[in-house]
């Protein structure tokens, strides 16, 4: 018993006489709040989190002047389940509560889900614990293009292009709740995989400007564009990050350059990079269309090029940027893919939401909100 | 109120479905079986029996919300274990840890093999102790749990150079601290 393996497993055994009937009580108990704590927390905080998070080393400015959240967190949100009858606080001679059913068996999928849906009105659909609210964004317009909702579902912006439809670059028009529309920038650049993308804060877009000379382009500028204060930070890149998604938590972003996947810190600084050429749709698109990111930047859902870049559809494939392997994925009709904090998948098909294992193992399935129907699932906050 | 509040717990439990009543089930002999070994390893990570148990509790709280999922082809005790070791590293238990330093060794004279035992046992704690939280992570999940340093970099999230150099502090911290335990045997892989 001389090594440090024996030796630690002697230690270890001085862990006895352990109440353990006190103990899956205090289990119990702990689940119970980490389940309340959630249910209030992730609607009012995860936003900022994720905000803080993003920002890097860009500057982060003032939020209390952010614009009103229509779907923002509501008493709702907050929802008595059976399985959690009691208060926090109960005495010491009380018996040990049930174990809860709350996270067992979820009968929604937790979090926040927001939708998009440019009919002849645009309309955003939050879904916040299973409760849905819809805020209509006023009438869609002739011309209006590569509309996209700030993560948080305050607000959308658009492109209207300044001559007609196949015209580069457009206005930048923000339009809030209600439909009032302000043009932030002038002469921004859309289409293909390029177009305006908002930052986890909700606040900040990343846009591409081009200069015109008459009605030549000379230059094109990216950056940072504040839609509180106008504000434009140029960033010293070269090129706009395609299809660029940032994970929930603001930590990592993934973009396409040319075949590849960049996956980068909130900061930019390059994690790694996987190229997708040898991949089957490459035949066609290679599946550079970044939908959504895990926390931990290591999971991306793709769609194939050539799909709209501020609403990707159709993300189909869930690769690992570590290994290049995908997860096998049994659903059919997959529309949207998202991650939760463990990797595991929040999907939409056609009519259902589901949540799916790591490994791709549908865990449960639910209707889709029917507020939701012929929308577009735009963002997922756990 | 509390107790009309109180009243409505079974209520509440008598309203679960049967498939949620199989998976508390489930989670209460996943908990039966498994708590033992969770709480050996959170000892050897905490140093004190209380914060072991607080760490196990903690664990096994998030391990029991994400059971339905975990259940259905996932493992949930390497999941356990994955949470218990991040959240032993995370800053504010590392400072309540730190509070819990053992005292001072007792007399090595006495009662023949029982009480070298309890002697080497004191010693290795405190030698634990000393580690910073990660290093101490490392050798339990490298020498205890026996992972490789691949598994150990996955569950610690971090690079298997990160686990390599850890690795080398923590045994060299050890060696000085215990010069008369044998790392040479078993622990060098």
């Amino acid at each position: 018993m001389n090594d440090l393996n024996d030796r630690l497993a002697t230690l270890a055994d001085e862990m006895t006489d352990v109440d353990y009937t006190a103990l899956r009580s205090r289990v119990d108990t702990t689940a119970r709040r980490l389940g309340r704590r959630r249910a209030i927390a992730t609607s009012v905080v995860a936003l900022a989190v994720a905000g803080v998070a993003a920002v890097g080393a860009v500057q982060l400015l003032p939020r209390a002047e952010q614009a009103p959240q229509p779907a923002g967190p509501s008493t709702a949100t907050v929802r008595p389940t059976p399985a959690d009858p009691s208060p926090a606080r109960t005495g010491p001679t009380a018996a040990p509560p049930p174990p809860t059913a709350t996270a067992a068996a979820p009968d929604h999928v937790p979090g926040r889900l927001v939708y998009l849906r440019v009919g002849g009105e645009i309309e955003v659909v939050t879904v916040t614990d299973g409760v849905a609210r819809t805020t209509s964004f006023g009438f869609r317009e002739q011309g209006d293009q590569v509309a996209t909702v700030a993560p948080d579902g305050s607000k959308v912006v658009l492109i209207r292009p300044a001559k007609d439809a196949s015209e580069y670059p457009g206005d930048l028009v923000l339009v809030k709740p209600g439909g009032k529309r302000t043009v932030l920038r002038e002469n921004v650049s859309w289409g293909g995989g390029t177009g305006p993308a908002w930052l986890p804060d909700s606040r900040r877009l990343l846009i591409g400007v081009t200069t015109l000379d008459g009605d030549t382009a000379v230059d094109q500028s990216y950056g940072y564009l504040d839609t509180v204060s106008g504000d434009f930070d140029r960033l010293d890149v070269d090129s706009f990050p395609d299809y660029l998604a940032w994970s929930a938590n603001g930590a990592y972003r993934v973009h396409a350059d040319g075949d590849t996947l960049v996956v980068a810190r909130a900061n930019g600084t390059v994690v790694r990079r996987l190229n997708l050429a040898g991949q089957p749709e490459c035949d066609r698109e290679c599946p550079i269309a970044v939908q959504a990111v895990s926390d931990d930047g290591r999971y991306v859902a793709t769609a194939q090029g050539g799909t709209n870049p501020t609403r990707v559809k159709r993300a189909t494939i869930v690769l690992d940027t570590v290994t290049g392997k995908r997860t096998a994925l049994s659903l059919k009709g997959v529309n949207e893919i998202f991650f939760r904090p463990d990797n595991s998948l929040v999907v939409q098909t056609a009519d259902r939401l589901h949540l799916v294992s790591r490994t791709g193992t549908v865990t449960a399935s639910f209707h889709r909100p029917d507020a939701t129907n012929e929308a577009d699932l735009m963002v997922y906050r756990p | 109120m509390s107790q009309a509040l109180a009243g409505a717990a079974p209520a509440g439990a008598a309203a679960r479905s049967p498939v949620v009543e199989q998976m508390t089930n489930d989670f209460d002999s996943f908990f039966r079986g498994r708590a033992p070994a969770l709480l050996r390893t959170a000892y050897l990570l905490t140093g004190d029996r209380h914060l072991a148990e607080d760490l196990v509790q903690d664990a096994l709280a998030r391990t029991y919300r994400s059971w339905r999922r975990l259940a259905d082809g996932g493992n949930p005790e390497a999941y356990a274990r994955r949470v218990m070791y991040h959240l032993q590293v995370s800053v504010w238990r590392r400072r309540r840890v730190v509070e819990t330093m053992p005292g001072e060794l007792p007399e090595r004279a006495g009662h023949g093999d029982h009480a070298q035992n309890a002697v080497e046992r004191l010693a290795l704690r405190r030698a634990l102790q000393s580690l910073p939280a990660r290093q101490r992570a490392v050798i339990v999940l490298r020498y205890f749990e026996d992972h490789s340093e691949q598994e150990t970099a996955d569950i610690l999230n971090c690079r298997v150079g990160t686990v390599k150099s850890h690795t080398a502090r923590a045994l060299r911290r050890l060696r000085e601290l215990m010069p008369e335990i044998d790392l040479s045997e078993g622990v060098t892989r």
